[in-house]
């Protein structure tokens, strides 16, 4: 999983500075957009598609900046992508619908690309793409919570420190839910027959 | 594969941000900061937006009616965005104001515009820190059957600015406009609080009201009759 580093570097003002600086003039959180519209919209598009995305990305960018006096500096190591994210994340609960239709079109689609044509990677693949629609399957049966958990680290590139802050629950909330649905996941996959099991 | 590699290639081909969904909801965001109140902030005096129209000589003239082209039949403004991304902004009836503010968000434009009816005042100016003249975008007066009309690009709008149109309009005429003023705003856009003008006064055209939501969108305009 490739990880996203977009804080600034030391030359350039914190996400903390922008966002204070914006409190006397609002015009500064443009910047903000500037700096995290790619990754806010590409999480929202993975979860309810890019048309649904392009929408709740100006609603998440002006819920932020009418809520930019809740910002905690404290809780910005990482810039404001948790905190824009969490927002992102709050936004999409009134979206299930879409975001499950988009689920289950990911489920559909499902492949995982090899570069041989061997009969083994062509076996592997179809094995892979059976595996894939398992794991969507049980995404969109997990509580809403434990789904945004997880994909907030699988798609977001979250730590679990930056989505409790995101979600603004304890970082131990956070480990049991993402642990309790890799284990639902995993025990799909390796049978398949158990996986309306458990939850 | 494990449960997370097989979750991290789902969806890992999601098109990127489209250009055109950035500049409009950049633009979106823009227009909202740029209505934020902000207390205690120090505007400049500069007085430099361009008013076209009877008003540019003195509020005295306002009751001066321009003639804008009439076409009824017609939608009440026109957006045409060229290739090379230049906006034609055509004005044929004073109505709608936000319908045209949205759609000129929707080309990358933060704008507010306010249609003031004749005989309830203006704006108090000066809105914000105007730009000067040389970097606003020219204003062709309403003449005959020529409606108002002017062009821009989006490059001429910078990261914190607003395009701000106003224009004092005949109620009952609703093609007809006394004044029309089109400034480039550098930061926050106060609102449109009509001062009382030497035109005031009695009137039986119809005060509209705005309430506009940029986060959904939506805008209500209620009119009502001041003259009941």
């Amino acid at each position: 999983m490739d990880s996203i580093d977009q804080r600034p570097s030391s030359a350039e003002a914190s996400d903390a500075a922008i966002i204070e600086r914006s409190r006397g003039r609002p015009e500064a959180f443009a910047q903000i957009f500037d700096r995290h519209a790619d990754r806010v919209h590409r999480y929202l598009a993975r979860r309810i598609g890019v048309t649904d995305a392009d929408d709740l990305l100006s609603a998440t960018f002006l819920t932020a900046f009418e809520e930019r006096h809740r910002f905690d500096p404290g809780k910005s190591t990482a810039g404001a992508a948790p905190w824009l994210l969490g927002i992102a994340t709050n936004l999409l609960h009134n979206h299930r619908r879409a975001e499950v239709r988009r689920l289950e079109v990911l489920a559909q689609a499902a492949t995982v690309p090899h570069e041989s044509s061997s009969a083994d990677r062509v076996d592997a693949r179809v094995d892979a793409s059976a595996a894939a629609k398992l794991v969507m399957d049980i995404l969109v049966k997990q509580p809403v919570g434990d789904r945004d958990a997880l994909l907030l680290f699988a798609w977001a590139d979250l730590s679990y420190e930056q989505i409790a802050d995101a979600l603004d629950i304890p970082v131990g909330t956070v480990r049991s839910r993402i642990h309790r649905v890799r284990t639902r996941m995993r025990t799909s996959i390796n049978n398949p027959l158990s996986s309306d099991e458990g939850q | 594969m494990d449960e997370m590699d097989l979750l991290s290639r789902l969806g890992a081909d999601t098109p990127p941000l489209a250009d055109d969904t950035r500049r409009k909801a950049r633009a979106m965001l823009v227009t909202k900061t740029s209505q934020s109140t902000v207390a205690g902030r120090t505007r400049s005096r500069r007085r430099s937006g361009l008013w076209i129209g009877a008003i540019a000589a003195g509020a005295a003239t306002l009751a001066t009616a321009v003639a804008v082209a009439s076409m009824t039949s017609s939608p009440a403004y026109a957006v045409d965005q060229r290739g090379d991304g230049t906006v034609e902004v055509t004005i044929k009836e004073f109505v709608d104001a936000k319908g045209l503010q949205r759609r000129l968000i929707d080309a990358g434009i933060p704008a507010v515009i306010d249609y003031i009816p004749d005989g309830k005042g203006t704006c108090t100016q000066p809105r914000g820190d105007e730009l000067p003249p040389n970097q606003t975008p020219m204003l062709t007066s309403p003449q005959g059957d020529s409606p108002a009309s002017f062009s821009l690009s989006p490059a001429m709008i910078r990261a914190d600015q607003t395009l701000v149109l106003e224009a004092i309009f005949d109620a009952r005429n609703p093609e007809n406009a006394s004044a029309v003023r089109v400034s480039i705003v550098r930061g926050p856009v106060s609102a449109c609080n009509p001062t009382a003008g030497p035109t005031d006064g009695p009137t039986t055209g119809p005060i509209i009201e705005h309430t506009d939501d940029p986060a959904s969108g939506s805008t209500q305009e209620t009119y009502s009759s001041s003259g009941s």
